[in-house]
C-alpha cells in the first residue's frame, strides 16, 4: 500500500502550514512581550529570545527546513549572535571610556543623563536577546544540515535537495 | 535599614498539597525512565515531560522567571535539537527496553543520594518567614529593598541578573554564543543556514 | 442562587473533563494502532482539556486572567489536533498500515511493525 507513498517527495502538510500560520503571531508576540516587558513582569531577555528562536523553528518544521533556510540567511543568524554580544560589550565598555567601571550604569546618568534603567533595557534587548534567538535559530539549521563530508560544500539531507546547491543563490531575494 | 531586618510579608510554609505530591512522583518518574530506558527517542519524549513537570514545579515555587526558561529551552528548543540529531544520526534498534544496572554505579549514586538526602532537613521550609535567608540583610534583603532604587527596573530576577550581576550575564552570553561557534566547528561548517 | 448555578456548572465542567480525559487515557491504552490512538488523544482529551478550562474560566468570572484562561482554550483546540495530525502524517510517511477489523497481527505484530516502519508487513 505505501510503496508509492514512500517513492513520493515529501509534501508539507496544509494542516500544519494553517495553524502555524495561526499561532506564529502570538507566540512571536509573546516572545517580544517577554523580551520588552521582561524589566517589570517575569519573564526577560533570555527567555523572551529563546521563544522568538522556537517561533522560527516552528515555522521551519511547517514550511519546510530547506525554504526557511532560504528565508534566513546566515548573515541574519551570525548578526544577531555576533552583533549581540558585541553590543552587551559595548555597553559595558562605554562606561569605562567616560571613567567608570565596566557596566556602571550610574556612569550613562551621570555623563549622558540617560537613566540607569535604559542600561539594562539595552543589555537585555540588544544584547541576550539577539545571542539567544540567533543560536537557537543557527544551531538548529546546523545540525539539520548535519555533518559536512570532505569536498562537499553544501551537505542536504537528500540527493534532490543537494542538487539545488548548483542554482544560483540570486533566486532569493535579498530583503535584509 | 532597621526595616530590612523585619521579615517581609511571605507565605507560612504549608504542607504539600496533592498536586504538588503528585507533579513530584511525576518528575520523580520521568527522571528515572530518561536514564533507564533504552530507546533514544523514547528518552527525548520522556525527558521533555519531565521538564514540563519541572517547569511547573519552578512556577508553584513562585519562580516563574525559571519555569519560563525551563519550558521554553528544556521542553521546547532541547527536544527539537535532540529529535533532529537522532534523526540525523542512528536509532539503535534494540530487544532490551530498559537499560541494565550496573551495580557498582547504583551504590556511588546511592550513596550520594543518601548524603544529599540527609540534608533536606536543614533546609528551611518554602516560603518560611522564619528562615536564614531573611535575617541575611546584607544580600537578600538588600536586593529587594535596593533593587529599584538601584536599577529602575521591577522584576527583581532582571535586577539582578542585568544590573548586580551583569558581569556573570555577559560571561553567560557569551557561552551561548561560543556553543554556537562550537557546533559549527564540530559538523565542520562554516555557514549556519546559507550564505 | 446565581452562585449555586455557577458552582454546579464549575463542577459538570470538571467532571466532564476528567470523564474524557479518562476515555483518551483508556483509548491511547487500549486501541490497536497508531492512528487510532491519536484519533483518541487528540479528540476526546482537548475535548477534556476544554472542559477544564471552560470550568476555571467560570471560577474566574470577568476579571483579567480569564482572557489567558480563554486564550489558553483557543489554542489548546487549535494546536492539539494539529500535534495528533503531524504524528499520524509522519507515521503514514513511515509507512505503518492502519488496523482493520479483518487484521489478525496481533498487538506485538503491530508494535513490531511500527518500529521498523512497515518493511516486514
Amino acid at each position: 500500500m505505501s510503496e508509492s507513498q514512500e517513492e513520493s517527495p515529501y509534501v508539507e502538510s496544509q494542516v500544519i502550514m494553517t495553524t502555524v500560520q495561526l499561532i506564529a503571531p502570538f507566540s512571536m508576540t509573546y516572545g517580544l512581550f517577554l523580551l520588552f516587558h521582561g524589566a517589570d513582569t517575569p519573564g526577560g531577555s533570555f527567555q523572551g529570545g529563546a521563544i522568538i528562536g522556537a517561533t522560527v523553528l516552528m515555522i521551519a518544521f511547517a514550511f519546510g527546513i530547506e525554504v526557511t533556510r532560504e528565508w534566513l540567511r546566515n548573515r541574519t543568524v551570525v548578526a544577531l549572535a555576533a552583533g549581540g554580544v558585541a553590543a552587551f560589550g559595548m555597553v559595558g565598555l562605554v562606561p569605562v571610556l567616560v571613567g567608570g567601571k565596566f557596566l556602571e550604569y550610574k556612569m550613562y546618568k551621570e555623563v549622558f543623563g540617560i537613566k540607569a534603567k535604559w542600561g539594562l533595557e539595552a543589555i537585555e534587548i540588544l544584547g541576550v536577546a539577539p545571542i539567544v534567538a540567533g543560536v537557537v535559530c543557527g544551531l538548529f539549521f546546523a545540525i539539520a544540515a548535519g555533518y559536512l563530508s570532505n569536498g562537499d560544500t553544501w551537505d542536504s539531507r537528500s540527493p534532490t535537495d543537494a542538487d539545488t546547491k548548483s542554482t544560483p543563490t540570486t533566486e532569493v531575494t535579498d530583503d535584509d | 535599614m532597621s526595616v530590612g531586618l523585619v521579615p517581609l510579608a511571605v507565605p507560612q510554609p504549608e504542607p504539600i498539597s496533592a498536586v504538588e505530591a503528585a507533579l513530584f512522583v511525576f518528575v520523580l518518574l520521568t527522571a528515572v525512565a530518561t536514564a533507564m530506558l533504552r530507546d533514544v527517542l523514547a528518552v527525548i519524549v520522556v525527558f521533555a515531560a519531565y521538564s514540563l513537570g519541572m517547569a511547573i514545579f519552578y512556577a508553584i515555587l513562585l519562580a516563574p522567571d525559571v519555569a519560563m526558561t525551563e519550558a521554553a529551552i528544556g521542553a521546547g528548543v532541547t527536544t527539537i535539537l535532540l529529535l533532529l540529531t537522532i534523526a540525523k544520526t542512528v536509532r539503535p534498534n534494540e530487544d532490551r527496553i530498559l537499560e541494565r544496572v550496573d551495580g557498582t554505579g547504583l551504590v556511588v549514586v546511592g550513596a550520594f543520594a543518601a548524603v544529599l538526602i540527609a540534608t533536606v532537613n536543614e533546609f528551611p521550609a518554602v516560603g518560611d518567614g522564619e528562615s536564614m535567608a531573611w535575617f541575611n540583610p546584607a544580600v537578600s534583603q538588600y536586593y529587594i529593598e535596593s533593587g529599584y532604587a538601584d536599577t529602575g527596573v521591577e522584576n527583581a530576577v532582571t535586577a539582578v541578573l542585568a544590573g548586580y550581576r551583569g558581569f556573570d550575564t555577559f560571561g553567560e552570553a557569551t557561552v551561548v554564543f561560543a556553543a554556537g561557534v562550537a557546533t559549527l566547528i564540530v559538523l565542520k561548517r562554516t555557514v549556519f543556514t546559507r550564505e | 442562587m446565581m452562585g449555586t448555578i455557577r458552582a454546579g456548572a464549575i463542577i459538570a465542567c470538571l467532571v466532564l473533563g476528567l470523564l474524557f480525559t479518562l476515555v483518551s487515557t483508556v483509548g491511547v491504552l487500549r486501541l490497536p494502532d497508531i492512528y487510532s490512538r491519536a484519533h483518541t488523544a487528540s479528540q476526546a482529551d482537548t475535548l477534556g482539556a476544554g472542559f477544564a478550562i471552560t470550568g476555571v474560566v467560570l471560577s474566574l468570572g470577568v476579571q483579567a486572567p480569564t482572557i489567558k484562561a480563554v486564550l489558553l482554550l483557543v489554542f489548546i483546540f487549535v494546536t492539539n489536533p494539529t500535534a495528533a495530525h503531524a504524528i499520524t502524517r509522519s507515521a503514514d510517511e513511515e509507512g505503518i498500515e492502519a488496523w482493520t477489523v479483518d487484521d489478525d497481527r496481533s498487538d506485538v505484530d503491530l508494535a513490531a511493525d511500527a518500529e521498523t516502519g512497515g518493511e516486514n508487513a
